[in-house]
């Protein structure tokens, strides 16, 4: 079982607790973390990152409000059963503002639409490819 | 608050041993110079004007530094946050701080002082007097103000000009030169004491506030004088009046150094001539040297008109010595024998108590002197008289001039005339160590004495403190009466009094009101000395006007305002000079709203009601609940 | 202009537990020169708090008058509940300080620095400053003229921290420290954070850091605040709007909106960085005239240099940035 690997990037758009609870989100839908392993106590994954404590309290609370994740009374922070909590309308609009950044992002390199099609599908391709391998 | 004790004190070490070396080697030089330079040995070394000098300087020079080193170092950015912030309230920390500095400054001024006290207790010939070591003890306390000065100094709010910056000095060299130029002990403690609570407590204030220069001084070369066109020019010069009375002081203390010149030159000469022996110390030919082995004859050309030959008795070889200032060569040598022109000649025998150009006292004879056709005859010997202990024949005190010699033995005053006859004898016990004795005759009955030709002796006690003893005889030296009263200084007003008084008038109001004594001369009419008492008060006065002034100008709360006013009615100018070197003036900016100028401490415009404007406009702002 | 103000900080009215910091007005003036004027904000206790700003802004003005070092001019502060001048010393007890530039005892040995330190605090923690020391790798025989800068911070963490303060006020403590040292004191910082009821208050113009590990920011231009808020609020209540001109050129001379803090103009666009902006800032962009109007989130850098960018102009116009410091 490989060690979670977070990067934390200061500087950028996106808020500190925002790149964690990505970073995890995908980590779990790779596979990297498997349903029901323990993540890092809140303590422990501050000192690793050396971010304040109170960010990744936050980070794992939305996650677990999500449904993402799901902490056992004195045991910890898991990562629970895969279930559908969000409504459908909020999954869109999550995606039609992720999808609204990365076309503002790439708008302005000049790729056409069929380019950002292709560079889309290699990116799902990656990670279909890691949540294979062990 | 003991362990930053111990941490000040041996912070401090080296520089309390450094003071320690120079006071030493100060009043071990005072003190053995005087030995040999003094001719009454009744003065004993502790009360000599060298001595008084060098415990002066050694306290204004030990107190100053020792002051400056202690906060220094502790002002720059990031230390004076090491030494405030600790578990200790302020209060301790200062006074922990001052407790180690004062300490080693007592040690490094009071060890050499006792060590020299010690040591004229033993080796002077007279019995030792405690009160003897008086002068020179509050001279050394003197250097206390001036080191609460020095941290006053060093605690000194953003000062860029360094004349201002040291204005506390001046505040406590004006009080060191009012206790060196006090005569009598409880001037001196009440100057001391005033001072130094002015400026400690001032020190304290000004630690507690925390106030402390945002940058180091500034060297550069603009930045040495006070800021013009402010009411600075008037505190310069008062400074500069401070420096003059203290220069004055000095000047009284350091006595008359008109004469060593020629002394100077008859060494030359001596060693030139070959007749010159290693002198007992020094380098033949420097300034003190010549000064206390060759002892000039006082006023011989004065009386005499001749003003070609100088004579001068040697004491490292008991002979008088005369030269020819104009041919610049050795006239001739008078020994005990009699004038020779070359070689040598028998010396006098013993020590020198007294030389004028009539006579020349030893404490084994009395001569007297012609130096005119050069000859010497012995009209007194210790032998039937006993050791002489000091002799006169001062003319203020004898009415028939030279002819008359007073010797004061032991037990007596006896008055020898130039035949050697001796003309009375007085019977006196001279208690050991007085510090002077005078004999006067009567002239007139009016001066309350009860027939003509009686004798008054005058006995001033040791040290000048305590009672003197008046004795009174007849014309053929029967006793008639003796009264002791107590010893009190003529105050006469010199210059220097006048400066002293005008700049702190407290003290000489102190001095009035205790001693009841007449405050103007009694040389000026009596509307003169009025109108100074007059004008003295109004002095005071206009010390408090000008401290009310600044207090409303910088807005100080009503409390602080009154204790201030109050003080510097009562102290003068050293208040001002306090006032204005331990607080910061707050800066005065014009009101956007009526645009007069108010201080930036006061939430709003004492004229208008206006708040200060707000930063820098209102741009826009996120205040959020985090 | 008028302040746009969300919710203020001074008129929340919720007390509940003392603040750890708390100032009112406080103003300190040099002379004539006002280093920090009328500066108002609040630290509550278990949070990390990061002061931003310029060189010269009066960050390290504020420390001294929160620590009772510097009398202030005007207005009030309270550490810890207690006013700042009139600080008792079981309060200095618990609080650590770790001044700008780490000043130490020049030519004393380490142990020696260490052992007056000790007795002057009457709680010590031997332990912790045994651990930072170890971790610093500082020799306690070395005199303190012989360590290494990063060494400097580590011993002066240490010593702040063995008394086991409740609140930690630091000003630059990672200036020019090496990326081990630094990524050391971040280690020390965050683990004091995690115990319960500790409170940082941190100087320092490192945005990485400040981002990484405060709870708020507190933006400091002009002797003032201009912001003060978490990192995740300004990213979000801080936006860019960049205007095309294709057929006029772009407006002269300053622009009345509301919330504008820094404005860049070249030949065919405009640039305006807003502060909270509302609709009738947004009407105000639409009716400049621009082609086209795009929207865009910024970086918490360009953020924070967009409120201390104020100050370059005059009190009317926010910042041109249009002219480049260099050509």
């Amino acid at each position: 079982m490989a060690p979670l690997e977070i990067h934390i990037t200061t500087g950028s758009q996106v808020p500190i607790y925002r790149q964690v609870v990505d970073q995890i989100r995908v980590a779990i839908a790779t596979g990297e973390l498997k349903v029901g392993q323990a993540l890092p106590s809140v303590r422990a994954m501050a000192q690793t990152l050396l971010v304040n404590p109170n960010t990744v309290a936050k980070a794992y609370a939305e996650l677990t409000r999500d449904g993402a994740l799901e902490s056992q009374q004195g045991r910890g922070v898991f990562v629970a059963q895969k279930r559908k909590v969000l409504a459908d309308e909020e999954r869109l609009r999550r995606l039609a503002l992720a999808a609204d950044r990365f076309v503002q992002e790439c708008i302005g390199l000049g790729f056409s639409a069929t380019e950002l099609r292709q560079a889309v599908a290699q990116a799902v391709q990656i990670i279909r490819q890691r949540k294979v391998a062990p | 608050m003991r362990a930053l004790f111990w941490h000040d004190l041996r912070a401090l070490l080296p520089w309390g041993a450094l003071c320690l070396v120079a006071c030493a080697l100060a009043m071990g030089y005072a003190a053995t110079s005087m030995e040999l330079f003094k001719m009454a040995p009744n003065q004993a070394p502790l009360t000599d004007r060298t001595m008084l000098l060098a415990t002066m300087l050694g306290g204004v020079l030990s107190g100053i530094p020792l002051g400056l080193i202690q906060l220094v170092p502790e002002l720059a950015p990031g230390r004076w946050a090491l030494l405030i912030h600790r578990p200790l309230s302020p209060n301790r920390i200062f006074w922990s701080k001052v407790a180690a500095g004062l300490l080693l400054y007592s040690a490094a001024v009071g060890l050499p002082f006792a060590a020299v006290v010690w040591w004229s207790a033993t080796r002077v010939p007279v019995p030792f007097d405690g009160r003897l070591a008086l002068g020179g003890l509050v001279n050394l306390l003197g250097g206390i103000p001036c080191y609460f000065a020095a941290l006053l100094v060093a605690l000194r709010p953003s000062a860029r000009w360094l004349g201002s910056r040291a204005l506390p000095l001046a505040t406590a060299l004006l009080g060191t030169s009012c206790v060196a130029g006090s005569e009598e002990l409880w001037q001196a403690l009440v100057v001391l004491g005033v001072v130094i609570v002015l400026l400690a407590v001032s020190a304290w204030a000004s630690f507690l506030s925390g106030i402390r220069p945002p940058s180091p001084p500034d060297f550069s070369g603009r930045r040495w004088l006070l800021r013009p066109g402010t009411a600075r020019p008037a505190l310069a010069l008062c400074l500069l009046l401070g420096l003059y009375g203290l220069g004055v002081g000095l000047g009284n203390v350091t006595g008359d150094t008109s004469r060593l010149v020629p002394g100077r030159e008859l060494v030359a000469i001596l060693k030139e001539a070959g007749d010159l022996e290693r002198l007992k110390e020094g380098s033949p030919g420097s300034f003190w040297d010549a000064n206390r082995i060759f002892v000039p004859v006082p006023d011989y050309h004065a009386a005499t008109g001749e003003d070609d030959v100088h004579w001068y008795y040697r004491r490292d070889a008991g002979q008088l010595v005369g030269y020819d200032r104009y041919t610049a060569s050795i006239v001739g040598r008078i020994g005990a024998q009699g004038f020779r022109s070359l070689g040598p000649v028998r010396p006098f025998e013993g020590t020198l108590r007294y030389l004028n150009r009539g006579w020349l006292v030893l404490d084994t004879a009395a001569y007297r002197l012609d130096l005119k056709q050069r000859t010497v005859r012995k009209v007194a010997d210790a032998k039937t008289l006993g050791p002489v202990r000091m002799a006169t024949a001062n003319r203020f005190y004898n009415v028939a001039a030279e002819s008359e010699l007073l010797l004061a033995t032991n037990d007596a005053i006896v008055v020898v005339n130039e035949e050697g006859k001796r003309r009375v004898s007085l019977p006196l016990s001279l208690p050991g160590g007085c510090a002077g004795v005078a004999v006067t005759r009567a002239q007139n009955p009016a001066h309350s004495f009860p027939s003509w030709g009686d004798y008054l002796a005058v006995v001033w006690p040791c040290a000048w403190q305590g009672t003197m003893t008046l004795s009174r005889y007849s014309a053929d030296g029967r006793s008639i009466g003796q009264k002791a009263e107590p010893f009190t200084h003529a105050h006469e007003w010199g210059l220097n009094h006048g400066v002293i008084a005008g700049l702190a008038p407290s003290f000489v109001f102190a001095g009035w009101l205790l001693t009841g004594t007449e405050l103007p001369p009694r040389d000026l009419p009596r509307t003169w000395g009025s109108a100074l008492f007059v004008l003295l008060g109004l002095w005071s006065v206009a010390g408090g006007a000008i401290c009310l002034w600044l207090t409303r100008r910088y807005a100080f709360l009503p409390g602080p305002r009154l204790l201030w006013t109050v003080l510097c009615l009562v102290v003068g100018l050293p208040g001002i000079l306090v006032l204005l070197a331990s607080h910061e003036g707050s800066a005065r900016l014009p009101c956007h709203r009526c645009g007069r100028p108010w201080s930036v401490t006061l939430d709003s415009c004492p004229h208008c009601g206006a708040r200060p404007q707000a930063a820098l406009g209102d741009g826009p702002k996120i205040l959020a609940a985090s | 202009m008028r302040p746009c103000l969300v919710e203020c900080m001074e008129q929340a009215s919720g007390t509940g537990a003392e603040a750890a910091i708390r100032t009112r007005g406080l103003t300190r003036y040099f002379r004539t020169k006002p280093a920090v004027l009328d500066m108002g904000f609040r630290v509550e206790r278990g949070t990390v708090c990061s002061i931003l700003g310029r060189n010269g802004s009066g960050k390290t003005t504020t420390m001294r008058l929160l620590l009772g070092l510097l009398p202030p001019t005007r207005g009030r502060c309270w550490l810890l509940g207690e006013e700042s001048t009139r600080l008792r010393p079981e309060t200095r007890a618990r609080v650590g300080y770790l001044p700008e530039g780490l000043p130490l005892r020049p030519g004393v040995r380490v142990r020696q620095l260490q052992a007056h330190q000790a007795r002057c605090w009457k709680h010590w923690n031997p332990e912790v400053y045994r651990s930072i020391v170890h971790h610093f790798d500082i020799d306690p025989g070395s005199k303190t003229n012989q360590l290494s800068r990063g060494q400097r911070a580590g011993l002066c963490l240490a010593l702040a921290l063995a008394p086991e303060p409740e609140l930690l006020i630091l000003d630059e403590p990672t200036l020019g420290l090496d990326q081990v040292a630094h990524r050391a004191v971040l280690e020390a910082l965050v683990h004091f954070a995690q115990q319960r009821g500790n409170t940082v208050f941190i100087a320092t113009h490192q945005l990485h850091d400040a981002e990484r590990i405060s709870d708020q920011l507190i933006i400091m231009d002009g002797g003032t605040v201009r912001a003060s808020c978490s990192p995740e609020t300004l990213l979000c209540r801080v936006r860019a709007y960049n205007l095309i001109f294709d057929t006029a050129p772009p407006p002269r001379g300053p622009l009345k909106i509301r919330g504008l803090l820094e404005l860049s103009r070249s030949d065919r666009s405009l640039r305006l960085v807003l502060a909270d902006p509302d609709a009738d800032a947004l009407t105000r962009i639409r009716d400049l005239g621009a082609s086209a109007v795009r929207e865009s989130e910024l970086g918490l850098q360009e953020a924070v240099t967009a409120f201390m960018a104020r100050t370059r102009q005059s009190e009317a116009a926010p910042a041109d940035t249009s002219a480049p410091l260099w050509r």
